[in-house]
C-alpha cells in the first residue's frame, strides 16, 4: 500500500546536500513506531566507494536491492502504523461512553444521513424539512453540502454489498477515524513531495495524533470537517504532483479531490484560493511554464464544473469574489501562455514590450470590469463571514450571530500550543527550510503556512486548517535535525582536507572554531549542518547523542500530550457528560437525551419546540420535534424572535409564542450542577441578537445592574429578573434549597428566595440534574381573562375588581383575541 | 362519540319517547340552595324535561356532587341555583365549576340581589361586575300593575338583543319580560361575553323601599357625600341584566340576574301595564329560548369534514408544491331540534364564510363559496380554490369563523409548500438557447480543432521536438 515514491536517497541531489540514504532509514523507525530509539543495530548498507570516517560501525556487505527492499517494508509498515494509531487514538470516546454522535451539527449530518439511506439520493436532494425553522421550513437538499452524507451513504452501501448490513449510526460514527487514517495516509505523500519520505512519515504520525486534528475528528464527531481534511491534504498533494509532472491526469485528479471538498465543506474556499496564489506567486517568481499551465487550467476547468454540480453551490464560483482569484488567475495564465507563445514565435524586443503591455492591460481591464461587475451586484461580494477573518471585531458588530459562537472567536496563544505542542515550535524551522530551497512546491508550503497561521489566529475553528501544515513543516525540520545527528559520516574539517592528515575526530569545540572563522569570512553563511556544505557535519558520538535523545524526548513527550489531550479534551460527546464521584469513579450525566426522549415520548409528533438555536439540530435528532430555529444560522431574523421571546418579559413574549405555534419552550440550566454552557451564560448573546434587530425594545444595557455586573442574585435588575430565561431557569430553583440561600454553581450566585411566578408556561419537565428544563405554553384561557389573572385566580387569590373596571381606569381596549 | 346517540334520535323520537334535544347530551346538575323552594319553579323543570333533560337536584354543600369524575364529565349541564351561598362544596366550587367549564360544562347562573360577596368575586373571572346587593333594578315608569316597580317590565323589542339563535323571534317579538327584583351587572370588554337582555332608558337601580322621612336625611347626607364618587351610572344598554358567555371551546355559560324570573308566579302570566294593556308575560319564552342556547340546542355549528387536495387528484397532501391549484373544502353542519322532539344535523348557510393560508402571516385570504353541487347528506359543503404562493414553508388552512350566537368555528390544518423537485422544472425554454448553442458549439469546435491538430501535427513533428527540447 505504502506508495514507493522516488527515493531521494538513492541519488542526493544537491537539493539533498545531507541527505544520505543511510541517514533517511535510520529515521523512519522512530517515526512509525513513535517511539525513538537508538538505532545503531538497524541495517544500513551504504557503501562508500572512498573511505569515510564513521561515528560509529555500520553493517557492511549489505546489497542496495536489500536496503530498497527493507526500506519500502518499513515505509509500509510504519504507515499502517501511523494509521493505526489516528484510528486509535479517536476511540476514547466510543469506549469510554458509547457509539453515539457528538455535539450539535453532527445530530443533523447523522439525520440527513438517515435520510439519505432510507429513502434513496433524489430524497435526499429534494427533501424539504418542514420541522426545521418552523413554520419556515428548510430546504435541506439544496441548502447543505452533501459530501458527508454521501460518503458515508456510499459506504453504507459498499458494506451492504459485501454483505455487512451495519447500521448507517456506526457508520456516521466512525467515520471521522477512519479518514483520519486516510489524512494521514495523504499526508505522508504530500510531505514525500516536499522533502524525503523519512519527513512524509513523520509527518503522517504528527497528523495522525495532533490534537488540532483530533478536536475535530473523534469518532462520533460526525462533521464535515472529518473528511473535509483528508480531502484538502489529497486535493494539495494532486496539485503539487500535477505541478511537478505537468500531468492533466494529475490536475484532473486534483479537481475531482475539489470538487468532492466543494460537496463536503463550505471550507473549499481555501483551495480555491490557495492554489491561484501558489500558482500568482510561481509567476511573479517567473516560473511560469508548461507544466504550470497545464495543472491549473485542468485543475480551475474540471474543478469548477464539478464544483457547480453541487445544489448548495450552483453559481457561486463566477458570481463571487471569493471565486475570483481563480478566475483571475486562470486569465492571467491564459495570457502568459499566449504571450509565450507569440514571443517565442516572433522575435523583436519592441514587439515583446507591446506584449508585455498587453498582458498589463488586459489585467488590469479585467480586474476593472470584475470591480464594476461587483458593485453593479451581478458579483456578490464577499460575504459577511469573510469579512470577519479581515477585522475580528467586524462580526462582534454587524453579525452578533457569528460572533456568539464560541469557535468563532480568536484563538488565544496556549491554544496553539495546546493542539499543536512542539510541533509549533518546529513549524518556522520547517518554513524555514523550505525558503531555503525554495523550490515550487516548497513556496505551497510557505503560502500554506503564512495565510493558515493568520487565520488560525483569527478563529478558533481554523485551527483545523493550520493544523496540516503545522505537521509537514515541522516534520520537515524534524527530520533534517534527525539527518544530520544520526548521520554517521563524520566530515573532514578544512584543515584535514587541506593537511590531509587527519586521523582524529575533530573535537565539538574545534568544529565550532572553524564555523565561526568561516562566517567571519565574507557573506553571511550558516554554520554546521544548516550551511549544507558536504563537508559540514557533525563531529562525535556525544553531540550525537545529547541531540538525538533530545528529540526522542520531545516525540515522547509529544505522544504523551497527545494522548492526554485527545482523552481529557476532545474525547467528550457532550451530548452525555461525565464527571467523577468522590471515589474516582465516573459519573454519567445524560440529562440531555433524558429530556429529548422525554420530549419524544410525550409530546404530540407536531408540537413545536422553542430553544435558543444550539440545541435545534439536538432535538431534532434526538426529540424528533419541530424546532423554530437551529444550528443552520440562516435566518437571523427568526433566531433574533426567539432571542426577543427569551429576553423579554411574558406579556411580550407571549404573543411571539403563540404566534409561532410553540408548545414547550426548552432551556439548559447548568446552575446546579455548575454546567458552565446553559443558557443564561449564552443569555447575553440572545439579547445582542435580539437588539440588532429591534433595538428599541431589547436593550443589552438593561440586562447589566448599574455597576455593570452581569447578576442573577439580588443586585440583578427588573429586566433580567422578569425575563423569561431568568424565570425559566431559576423557576423553583430555590425550593431544591429547603431555606438555605439557593446557591448557583455557574455564577457563584445567590438566588433570591422570592419565588418566580410563571403566567405564561407550566413546568412540564426538568431532567434529574436539572440540566434541561421545557415548559409548556398555555394556550389562551377560554373565558378569556389574561393568563396572570388565570394563575392568581389558581392561586386562591379574590378579585377585588374584574378586568374591565381595572383595564378602562388605564384606557385599555381589549380587542378581539386571537383564536 | 356522541354520534352513536345522534343517529339513534329520529329512530327513538319515532317510536314516541322524549328526546334529548341538546347537540352534547341530557344530563342536567340544578343546585339548588336550601332557602330556595323546588316547587316554586316547577314549570321551569318541567319545560326542561319536557324537552328530554335529566334533572339531578342537589344542595350547593352537598359533598357528592362531583361535576367530573375520573376526568370525564358527569353532567352535561349545569343550573346554579345558588346566588346566595356563602360556601359550597369543594366539588361545587368556583375553581370546579371553572374547570368542569373548560372541560365543556354548560352553565346556566340565577342570580339575585342577595348575591354573596364569593359569588361576586368568582363572576369577575367573567369580567361581569355585579351592582352592590340588596340595590335592584327599579323603573317606575314601567310594572305591572298591582306590583312594586322593583318588578320592572321589559319590551322584548327593545331590551332583547337581536339575535336570531339566542333568542327566537317570536320571543322578541312576543310579550313583555318581567325582572321581578332582579340585580344588575356590568359586562366588561370580555370579548366572549354576549348581552342577551338590558335595561331600559326609563330604570335605575336602588333600594326596593320606601324610605322613612329620618332615613331620607341621612341617605342625603351620605350620597351628598359620595357626589363626587366616580361610580358610573348603571342605566340603558349598560345595565345588563341577562348575558351570556361562550368560551374558546363553546362551552356555554349562562347569567340571568333574577331568578325569579323563572318562577311559577311570572310563567306565563297575564299581566296589566300601568296604561291598562293586558299581555301575558314573554318570560317562558325567553327563558326557554336561553336555556335552549345554553344547552346547545341552538346556534351549534360543527365541523363535519374538513380536506384539501391538489387540482386533479382528491387525496390531500402533506406537501404542496409552489403556485399549485389547491382546493379546500369544508363541511359544516348546524344542530336542527325538529318541532316533534327530534334532533339533527342540517345545513348551516352562510355568506361570509373565508379561508386563510397561513404562515406567520396570512398569504392567500379567499373566500370559502358554498358548494352546492357537493352532495352533502347532513351539512353544507364550502370550498375554496386558490394558487398557492410562491414561498416555501410549513403553511396552515385556516378557517375562524365567530358570530355571536354560533359555536365558533376554528380550523387549522397543516400543509407545507415546498419548491419544485430537481426534475420538475421547465425545461428547453427559450432563454437557454444561448446556453445549449455555447455548449454545443464550443465542443463541436473542440472536437473540430482535435481533428485539425492530428491531421496537421504530422508534418509538424520537427517543431514539436524542437519545442520538447526546449
Amino acid at each position: 500500500m505504502a506508495p514507493k515514491g522516488k527515493s531521494p536517497g538513492t541519488t542526493p541531489s544537491k537539493n539533498h546536500p545531507l541527505s544520505t540514504p543511510s541517514a533517511k532509514k535510520v529515521i523512519e523507525d522512530p517515526l512509525g513506531k513513535s517511539i525513538p530509539v537508538e538505532e545503531d543495530e538497524l541495517p544500513n548498507g551504504t557503501i562508500t566507494p572512498k573511505v569515510l570516517k564513521l561515528a560509529y560501525p555500520l553493517p557492511e556487505h549489505i546489497s542496495p536491492t536489500t536496503i530498497n527492499n527493507t526500506e519500502s517494508l518499513l515505509r509500509f509498515v510504519i504507515l499502517a502504523l501511523t494509521c493505526g494509531a489516528a484510528i486509535g487514538s479517536r476511540l476514547f470516546a466510543v469506549i469510554r461512553f458509547e457509539s453515539v454522535i457528538h455535539e450539535f451539527d453532527p445530530w443533523f449530518n447523522f439525520r440527513a444521513s438517515k435520510v439519505l439511506v432510507n429513502k434513496g439520493f433524489y430524497e435526499f436532494w429534494n427533501w424539504f424539512d418542514p420541522t426545521a425553522w418552523y413554520p419556515l421550513g428548510r430546504t435541506v437538499g439544496t441548502t447543505l453540502y452533501p459530501g458527508l452524507m454521501v460518503t458515508a451513504g456510499l459506504i453504507w452501501h459498499f458494506l451492504r454489498l459485501i454483505n455487512m448490513p451495519v447500521d448507517i449510526r456506526n457508520v456516521c460514527v466512525m467515520l471521522a477515524p477512519g479518514f483520519a487514517g486516510l489524512t494521514a495516509w495523504t499526508t505522508y505523500l504530500f510531505t514525500k513531495e516536499m522533502s524525503t519520505p523519512a519527513a512524509g512519515l513523520l509527518a503522517a504520525a504528527f497528523i495522525g495524533i495532533a490534537p488540532g486534528y483530533i478536536s475535530r475528528s473523534v469518532a462520533g464527531s460526525y462533521d464535515n470537517e472529518a473528511i473535509a481534511i483528508f480531502l484538502l491534504m489529497a486535493a494539495f498533494y494532486t496539485w503539487i504532483k500535477a505541478m511537478k509532472t505537468g500531468s492533466a491526469l494529475w490536475g484532473m485528479l486534483t479537481a475531482l479531490f475539489y470538487g468532492w471538498m466543494v460537496a463536503a465543506w463550505g471550507g473549499y474556499v481555501f483551495i480555491t484560493n490557495m492554489i491561484p496564489l501558489h500558482a500568482f506567486v510561481l509567476i511573479l517568481m517567473g516560473r511560469f511554464n508548461n507544466r504550470l499551465y497545464t495543472a491549473y487550467s485542468s485543475w480551475y476547468v474540471i474543478g469548477t464544473i464539478s464544483s457547480m454540480q453541487v445544489p448548495f453551490v450552483e453559481f457561486l464560483p463566477i458570481r463571487t469574489s471569493e471565486h475570483m482569484a481563480a478566475l483571475g488567475v486562470f486569465g492571467l495564465l491564459q495570457l502568459i501562455a499566449f504571450v509565450e507563445i507569440v514571443r517565442r514565435l516572433v522575435p523583436g524586443k519592441q514587439f515583446q514590450l507591446l506584449l508585455r503591455a498587453f498582458v498589463v492591460l488586459v489585467f488590469v481591464v479585467s480586474f476593472a470590469a470584475l470591480v464594476v461587475l461587483t458593485f453593479s451586484g451581478w458579483i456578490a461580494p464577499f460575504a459577511g463571514r469573510f469579512y470577519s477573518l479581515w477585522d475580528t471585531g467586524y462580526a462582534k458588530v454587524h453579525m452578533p450571530i457569528i460572533a456568539s459562537v464560541s469557535e468563532h472567536q480568536p484563538t488565544a496563544w496556549p491554544s496553539f500550543f495546546f493542539d499543536l505542542e512542539m510541533l509549533i515550535f518546529f513549524f518556522p524551522a520547517g518554513v524555514f527550510w523550505c525558503f531555503k530551497e525554495l523550490r515550487d512546491e516548497q513556496i505551497f508550503i510557505i503560502i500554506y503556512a503564512t495565510l493558515s497561521a493568520y487565520f488560525a489566529g483569527v478563529m478558533v475553528r481554523l485551527m483545523l486548517v493550520i493544523t496540516p501544515v503545522v505537521c509537514v513543516a515541522a516534520a520537515i525540520a524534524f527530520s533534517k535535525l534527525l539527518e544530520a545527528y544520526i548521520d554517521p559520516v563524520i566530515p573532514e574539517s578544512e584543515e584535514e582536507i587541506e593537511e590531509a592528515t587527519a586521523h582524529q575526530p575533530m573535537s565539538k569545540a574545534k568544529a565550532k572554531k572553524i564555523a565561526a572563522a568561516q562566517q567571519n569570512k565574507g557573506e553571511f553563511n550558516f554554520t554546521g549542518i544548516l550551511g549544507g556544505k558536504g563537508n559540514k557535519g557533525i563531529f562525535g558520538l556525544d553531540t550525537r547523542f545529547a541531540v538525538v535523545s533530545v528529540l526522542s524526548l520531545f516525540l515522547f513527550l509529544f505522544v504523551y500530550h497527545c494522548t492526554w489531550v485527545t482523552s481529557s479534551a476532545y474525547s467528550s460527546p457532550s451530548v452525555v457528560l461525565a464527571s467523577r464521584n468522590p471515589d474516582g469513579s465516573q459519573n454519567i450525566i445524560d440529562d440531555f437525551r433524558e429530556a429529548y426522549y422525554w420530549i419524544r415520548q410525550n409530546t404530540e409528533k407536531d408540537a413545536v419546540i422553542m430553544s435558543w438555536w444550539d440545541y435545534g439540530y439536538q432535538i431534532a435528532g434526538m426529540a424528533d420535534r419541530p424546532t423554530l430555529v437551529d444550528n443552520n444560522t440562516w435566518n437571523n431574523t427568526h433566531i433574533a424572535t426567539v432571542g426577543k421571546a427569551m429576553s423579554s418579559n411574558e406579556d411580550v413574549a407571549y404573543p411571539i409564542l403563540r404566534k409561532h405555534d410553540v408548545d414547550y419552550v426548552l432551556v439548559i440550566f447548568g446552575g446546579l450542577l455548575g454546567y458552565s454552557g446553559d443558557d443564561i451564560n449564552k443569555f447575553l448573546w440572545m439579547v445582542r441578537i435580539a437588539q440588532g434587530e429591534w433595538p428599541d425594545e431589547v436593550q443589552e444595557v438593561n440586562y447589566f445592574t448599574q455597576r455593570g455586573e452581569y447578576a442573577v442574585d439580588e443586585r440583578a435588575t427588573p429586566t433580567m429578573k422578569n425575563s423569561l430565561m431568568y424565570k425559566m431557569s431559576y423557576y423553583r430553583f430555590h425550593e431544591l434549597f429547603g431555606g438555605h440561600p439557593a446557591q448557583d454553581r455557574v455564577r457563584g450566585q445567590t438566588i433570591p428566595s422570592t419565588g418566580i411566578q410563571l403566567d405564561t408556561l407550566d413546568e412540564a419537565f426538568t431532567s434529574e440534574n436539572w440540566i434541561v428544563r421545557i415548559y409548556k405554553v398555555k394556550s389562551e384561557d377560554a373565558i378569556g381573562r389574561e393568563l396572570k389573572a388565570v394563575s392568581s385566580f389558581e392561586g386562591g387569590k379574590k378579585l377585588k375588581k374584574s378586568a374591565s373596571s381595572s383595564a378602562a381606569a388605564v384606557g385599555g381596549k381589549k380587542s378581539r383575541p386571537n383564536m | 362519540m356522541r354520534v352513536p346517540s345522534l343517529l339513534l334520535g329520529p329512530l327513538l323520537a319515532l317510536i314516541g319517547l322524549v328526546q334529548a334535544r341538546s347537540s352534547t347530551g341530557d344530563r342536567v346538575l340544578v343546585v339548588l340552595e336550601t332557602s330556595v323552594k323546588k316547587d316554586d319553579y316547577s314549570k321551569f323543570w318541567k319545560s326542561l324535561q319536557d324537552r328530554g333533560f335529566e334533572l339531578t337536584f342537589k344542595e350547593p354543600k352537598d359533598k357528592d356532587a362531583d361535576l367530573v369524575t375520573f376526568g370525564e364529565l358527569k353532567y352535561d349541564h349545569l343550573v346554579m341555583f345558588a346566588p346566595g351561598t356563602k360556601s359550597f362544596s369543594p366539588s361545587l366550587s368556583p375553581k370546579s365549576i371553572l374547570h368542569a367549564q373548560f372541560a365543556g360544562l354548560n352553565t346556566l347562573y340565577f342570580l339575585s340581589p342577595d348575591l354573596t360577596e364569593n359569588n361576586k368575586e368568582f363572576f369577575r373571572e367573567y369580567d361581569i361586575e355585579f351592582i352592590d346587593s340588596s340595590n335592584t333594578l327599579i323603573d317606575t315608569f314601567s310594572y305591572p300593575a298591582d306590583y312594586t316597580p322593583s318588578d320592572v317590565l321589559l319590551s322584548p323589542s327593545s331590551s332583547l338583543i337581536g339575535n336570531g339563535e339566542i333568542v327566537s323571534p317570536s320571543t322578541t317579538s312576543g310579550g313583555p319580560i318581567i325582572y321581578p327584583s332582579g340585580t344588575v351587572f356590568t359586562t366588561g370588554e370580555n370579548p366572549y361575553l354576549i348581552d342577551v337582555l338590558h335595561a331600559s332608558k326609563t330604570s335605575y337601580i336602588g333600594q326596593n323601599k320606601i324610605l322613612s322621612s329620618d332615613e331620607a336625611e341621612v341617605e342625603k347626607s351620605v350620597s351628598g357625600n359620595n357626589r363626587n364618587s366616580r361610580e358610573p351610572i348603571l342605566n340603558g344598554k349598560k345595565a345588563s341584566l341577562v348575558s351570556a358567555l361562550q368560551t374558546r371551546d363553546n362551552a356555554r355559560v349562562g347569567f340571568v340576574g333574577s331568578s325569579e324570573m323563572v318562577k311559577d308566579t311570572w310563567w306565563n302570566k297575564e299581566v296589566k301595564t300601568t296604561d291598562g294593556k293586558s299581555h301575558t308575560t314573554g318570560n317562558a319564552e325567553f327563558i326557554s329560548d336561553f336555556s335552549k342556547w345554553i344547552f346547545q340546542e341552538t346556534g351549534v355549528v360543527k365541523i363535519v369534514d374538513s380536506t384539501h387536495h391538489r387540482k386533479g387528484e382528491s387525496e390531500p397532501r402533506e406537501l404542496y408544491t409552489k403556485k399549485d391549484e389547491i382546493t379546500f373544502s369544508l363541511t359544516l353542519a348546524k344542530h336542527y331540534t325538529t318541532s316533534n322532539g327530534t334532533s339533527a344535523w342540517g345545513p348551516f348557510e352562510v355568506e361570509d364564510l373565508q379561508l386563510d393560508f397561513t404562515m406567520l402571516d396570512p398569504h392567500v385570504r379567499t373566500a370559502l363559496i358554498q358548494d352546492k353541487s357537493a352532495a352533502v347528506a347532513q351539512g353544507t359543503n364550502y370550498k375554496a380554490k386558490f394558487i398557492a404562493p410562491d414561498r416555501h414553508g410549513v403553511f396552515k388552512f385556516v378557517v375562524e369563523y365567530w358570530r355571536p350566537g354560533w359555536s365558533y368555528i376554528r380550523l387549522s390544518t397543516t400543509a407545507s409548500v415546498v419548491p419544485l423537485r430537481h426534475d420538475e422544472y421547465p425545461r428547453f425554454i427559450v432563454g437557454a438557447w444561448p446556453y445549449y448553442v455555447g455548449a454545443c458549439s464550443t465542443s463541436v469546435t473542440f472536437l473540430i480543432f482535435c481533428a485539425l491538430w492530428v491531421s496537421l501535427g504530422e508534418g509538424d513533428r520537427d517543431r514539436k521536438g524542437k519545442k520538447k527540447a526546449e
